[in-house]
């Protein structure tokens, strides 16, 4: 008893990591009608459960949470809004993931538990859409996001739900019903070139400056919008990357922005 | 790990290069697409976007100006709308909004903060924005909202934007494309270096300390005058860091550290006086504290260890700050040192801090660690292109002048022909036209000649023409002297700098000490011996060593504690204030702290309880306390626990910092550690029992163990008997023997026949006759030998007094034991040479004739104890 504090430890984190797991998936079990208090109360849920359909955006920020759930397909499309940025889960310990106040909603949500006891089988969704800002905030947001995934879902990425929503940079208008969105700074000057006389061009630095209707007719309608598909071809390579990019060393870390400093493309000045 | 990172970097280099471009290039965003991107590029891709924009262009200062963007952007602003050091205050709330609207799309309150901070006078040591209303406090207090708060441009913020109208420095535009901001400003001063900055970035930060302005700009001045001055050079003229809370700077080897590699330790400490106070105690008075500390902070802190005792001596602690300055009282005890108390202040709390300087900054947009020289460098080639830019604009303004005067001039000198035409022609344009064909003029001249009021048409005005074309021609002159002469550039900008220097510079406010080499605060205690007791209940004491003065056999001893009427003194040694001390507890733990870290107490004290300083939990007793002076690989220390068990460990096993200590051995349920000593490897050990029997056997029958293994047995126990003392056999030493009953034998080694481990052993002493062995140990003859009764007498005699004498025999009376009292302690101690002054001390003393005879046994049979 005395002599074997650290295999206690160890036996004890994960009997807790269990724990979480199991609770995790019972939250989601009790689901229907009013029973469904149990799942994140900023959770805009959509009205199918066929899950082959469905998808959930998880949107940062309360601004353009509003926007996503005014803009969405109710059908299919389900919202969840994530506010300031989450913990690293890469440097955090294990205890501390299972607690965290920013994490719980999207175990929750996705409904499939956590860890060793993960199960696609009990994903309430189809396509998990990570949604942040087009600007390098939005990129940590993302980073941080697909730690969680890979570490702790990891059959979430390997069987292809994941997904980067990819909302547009620029808004270039010519007169008052005539406009255009651009991706890319390329696609821009291209659009640019291709109009004759006065235009304006709007960049989007937040998901919340669109209305409602532009987020969906821009980034949320299926029928028009794009979307990166996260595959992971290689396990060890990504696992290298994660843990040198999240993980609590700082000189690999150093290294790699020193190496890569020049392939930077979106500078945000 | 490091090599392997490493290789994944290189060997994915081409490949990421490759594919990154690749990535980025073909995304075709048409409609309803979805395209697959593996998770690792996504990664490396977001997470380079976010790190390096987080490292050039939020979190890390400019080498030129010593701003982040976000200080850049509201200096500009308030510039902008001339909110300046001669104009009224203007909300904050204005300033916070109109930087967010057109320069910064971030958070309001990253932009108030930082704001905030540029107005604080114990934040920066040469203010940038000129505060109204609260800003916040060295204790911690938030500053008021943006709505209440009032602010301008300080005086010295105009030297950072002045000339920036001339073009000299880029300007880039804004997030939406609608307005331009400046990429860095002019920056007249060094103020990098004079206000420092601090930043956590993405796998960097940097920290940099504020300087003096003065001596900032001598060491600039010193540089251009002589490019290949080190920094032994620069130091003279800039000694260290400046503080705008003060302080003193310890040393001068982090200063020299942090300016030559561009990383170094400044240790700061609060600056502090120790007066006397009316009633004659003395107490602390604290008046500057080490940067970014907070007071009321530090104030609690101090609290809470003098409530936990781990700070002794402190009676109490007021805060007298007001507006008149910094003024902490700490009172302290009329038993303790206030000096012994500050010192622990320092040790043990942020009234000494260490300023880990990173000299990082961003130089060219890359982020690079540099030296003061280099530094320096970076403002004086920024300076000198403010200057060359800004005498381009001046000279092209001042030609643009001279053409127009020149025009003029002809307009004067033909004057009656130019009102000619003018009058003939049909309109200003006509007029225009014909004045350029008449006297090779161009528009703009003939527009300013158009433009001329009548009254210019007098001879003073003419000669006011002419005396302008003169002056402009010695300034264009000067102005191409300056643009081809980096020698003229760079006086420029020292003349400049000294006329702000002398405008701006202000005395030093923190002290540099000259104390060379590393700092260390166990500098600051001296090496001495002391005495380190410990009670059965665990009170800890340390005095100095020659408190204990020396006494014949016999004595009755002075006094060595006042304690609680049933504690006695068990464990004493001497120990060198630095040496490491192991404490072993009857739970097989082991804890390590220097011996100055026991708190010094007088003789007369009870010391205080080892729980103040050890994690100790409840139950646990330290039962063995060990010097160590140094944690050598050759050295072992051998435990024997109350029931026979020994076990041997290499002593470098114990070499940790761990302060919640480490487990020693693992114990049998019941079972105590007691004896712990430290050997060689090649010695022999020599075990007593109470009932009287004793074992010596070789070190070497016991194999080294780890550190959480069980031992094996020591020797053989009769029921009932239990194990009284341990020792190492040397050389020249002799056995000691000391009964419960106060007589004491010593008897040589040879005595004990050398056994093997784990036998009966022989008889020592005949206890039914003489009463239990108290205890056992090896002595030499010339030390001294401490004796503890119960009742807390202390004796101390030199070895030599006791009669050797050989096993069994009971040897001589060393303490007259009264009542019911027993001898529970007895220890060796080096020989204290004050021996005359302690036999006049004690009267009752034999002489010293009569300690040595052959006493008859029978002798003794009258002594009264038994």
């Amino acid at each position: 008893m005395r002599a074997r504090p650290r295999l206690l430890e160890k036996a004890l984190a994960s009997a807790k990591a269990r724990e979480a797991a199991r609770k995790a998936r019972e939250n989601v079990r009790r689901k229907t009608g009013l029973e469904s208090a149990s799942l994140p109360g900023k959770l805009a849920d959509c009205q199918s459960k066929d899950r082959s359909e469905t998808e959930i955006y998880i949107v940062e920020g309360d601004s353009a949470g509003g926007s996503a759930k005014q803009g969405r397909d109710r059908k299919f499309q389900a919202i969840l809004p994530l506010w300031g940025k989450m913990l690293n889960v890469e440097k955090a310990r294990l205890d501390k993931v299972y607690g965290n106040d920013k994490l719980t909603p999207v175990i929750t949500a996705l409904g499939a538990g956590i860890g060793e006891e993960f199960d696609t089988e009990k994903l309430r969704y189809d396509k998990i859409i990570i949604m942040a800002d087009a600007d390098v905030d939005g990129s940590h947001i993302r980073t941080l996001l697909l730690t969680f995934f890979f570490r702790y879902m990891r059959p979430l990425i390997e069987e292809g739900h994941v997904y980067i929503a990819q909302p547009p940079l620029y808004r270039i208008s010519k007169g008052k019903d005539n406009h255009r969105y651009a991706y890319t700074d390329q696609e821009r000057d291209e659009i640019l070139a291709s109009i004759d006389g006065k235009t304006t061009v709007q960049r989007y630095k937040g998901l919340g400056e669109m209305d409602p209707e532009q987020l969906w007719e821009t980034t949320m309608n299926p029928e028009t919008r794009t979307m990166l598909r996260v595959e992971l071809t290689d396990a060890q390579e990504a696992d290298e990357t994660f843990s040198i990019l999240m993980g609590d060393q700082v000189e690999p870390r150093r290294e790699f922005i020193e190496t890569n400093a020049k392939y930077v493309q979106n500078l945000d000045i | 790990m490091d090599n392997e990172n490493k290789n994944i970097n290189n060997t994915e280099n081409e490949d990421f290069e490759a594919e990154y471009s690749e990535m980025m290039n073909h995304t075709e965003y048409s409609s309803g697409k979805i395209i697959d991107v593996d998770i690792n590029r996504e990664m490396r891709k977001s997470f380079l976007d976010y790190s390096m924009s987080v490292i050039v262009s939020r979190a890390l200062p400019d080498v030129r100006d010593g701003l982040k963007p976000v200080h850049r952007r509201i200096l500009y602003n308030m510039y902008e709308n001339g909110i300046t050091a001669s104009k009224p205050h203007r909300k904050c709330a204005y300033t916070v909004g109109e930087v967010l609207g057109k320069y910064h799309p971030h958070g309001d309150a990253s932009v108030y903060d930082a704001m905030v901070r540029l107005a604080q006078d114990f934040s920066m040591r040469y203010m940038l924005v000129d505060g109204h209303g609260n800003f916040g406090s060295v204790d911690g207090d938030p500053p008021a909202a943006y709505r209440y708060t009032e602010s301008r441009m300080s005086k010295i913020a105009s030297e950072m934007l002045a000339d920036i109208d001339k073009e000299t420095v880029d300007f880039m535009p804004t997030f939406d494309d609608v307005l331009t901001e400046p990429t860095v400003l002019p920056s007249r001063f060094p103020n990098l270096l004079v206000n420092g900055s601090n930043g956590i970035a993405v796998g960097m930060a940097t920290n940099i300390p504020p300087h003096n302005l003065g001596e900032t700009i001598d060491a600039m001045c010193l540089l251009i005058d002589n490019p290949d001055a080190e920094i032994a050079d620069l130091m003279e003229c800039m000694p260290g860091p400046d503080f705008p809370t003060g302080g003193l700077i310890m040393g001068r080897s982090g200063i020299r550290a942090a300016y030559a590699t561009g990383r170094g330790r400044i240790v700061v400490r609060a600056k502090t006086e120790i007066v006397e106070a009316k009633n004659g105690r003395f107490k602390i008075v604290v008046t500057e504290l080490p940067y970014s500390v907070n007071k009321a902070r530090l104030i609690e802190n101090i609290a809470n260890l003098v409530k936990d005792k781990r700070i002794e001596g402190i009676s109490n602690i007021e805060d007298h700050s007001d507006r008149n300055g910094m003024h902490i009282e700490i009172d302290i005890k009329r038993e303790a040192s206030a000096q012994v108390v500050l010192n622990h202040l320092f040790m043990m709390t942020q009234m000494q801090t260490t300023f880990g300087a990173i000299m990082l900054s961003i130089v060219n947009g890359e982020p690079k660690i540099l030296t003061l020289k280099e530094m320096l460098q970076c403002y004086i080639e920024h300076q000198e292109k403010v200057i060359e830019r800004r005498t381009i604009f001046d000279l092209r303004k001042a030609k643009e002048r001279m053409h127009i005067l020149e025009g003029l001039k002809v307009a004067i000198d033909f004057i009656d022909e130019v009102i000619a035409i003018i009058r003939k022609s049909k309109d200003q344009a006509a007029a225009k036209l014909a004045l350029c064909e008449r006297f090779g003029l161009d528009d703009v001249q003939a527009q300013a000649i158009v433009s001329m009021r009548l009254g210019q048409l007098t001879n003073m005005e003419r000669a006011k023409i002419e005396d302008e074309i003169a002056s402009l021609a010695e300034k264009i002159k000067e102005f191409n002297e300056i643009i081809e002469s980096e020698s003229k550039r760079l006086s420029i900008v020292k003349e400049e700098a000294m006329e702000i220097r002398n405008k701006y510079a202000d005395p030093r406010r923190t002290e540099i000490c000259a104390i060379t080499g590393e700092v260390d605060i166990e500098d600051l205690i001296p090496q001495e011996d002391c005495v380190v007791t410990m009670t059965k209940f665990g009170y800890i004491k340390r005095l100095p060593h020659d408190t204990y003065k020396i006494q014949n056999r016999g004595g009755r001893g002075i006094a060595g504690m006042t304690r609680r009427d049933e504690d006695v003194a068990t464990e004493m040694y001497i120990s060198n204030s630095h040496d490491y001390n192991l404490f072993f507890t009857n739970k097989g733990r082991v804890y390590r702290i220097k011996c100055y870290e026991i708190p010094e107490s007088t003789r007369q004290s009870k010391g205080i309880n080892i729980a103040n300083i050890l994690p100790l939990a409840a139950d646990e007793k330290v039962t063995s306390m060990i010097r160590i002076p140094s944690f050598d690989d050759d050295k072992y220390l051998i435990m024997v626990t109350k029931k026979g068990i020994i076990k041997r460990i290499a002593l470098s096993a114990y070499d940790t910092a761990r302060k919640g200590g480490l487990i020693a051995l693992d114990l049998n349920e019941g079972d105590e550690l007691a004896w712990v000593r430290m050997t060689d490897g090649s010695n022999e050990v020599i075990i007593a029992t109470k009932k009287g029997m004793a074992i010596r056997f070789r070190e070497t029958d016991v194999r080294p163990m780890g550190r959480l293994a069980r031992g094996v047995k020591a020797m053989k126990l009769k029921e009932g008997d239990s194990i009284v003392g341990m020792s190492i056999i040397e050389k020249d030493k002799l056995i000691l023997t000391v009964s419960e009953t106060g007589f004491g034998r010593l008897s040589s080694p040879d005595d004990y026949r050398l056994q093997s481990r784990g036998g009966k052993g022989i008889i020592n002493y005949h206890v039914l006759k003489y009463g239990n062995v108290a205890a056992l140990t090896v002595v030499p003859l010339g030390d001294d030998v401490i004796i503890i009764a119960d009742n807390g007498v202390i004796i101390r005699i030199l070895a030599s007094t006791i009669r050797v004498c050989s096993r069994p025999s009971k040897g001589v009376t060393i303490m007259k034991i009264k009542g019911d009292h027993k001898v529970v302690s007895v220890s060796g101690a080096p020989h204290d040479e004050d021996e005359a002054q302690a036999a006049e001390d004690d009267e009752n003393a034999e002489s010293p004739e009569d300690l040595v005879p052959d006493e008859p046994e029978q002798d003794e049979a009258e002594t009264e104890e038994e």
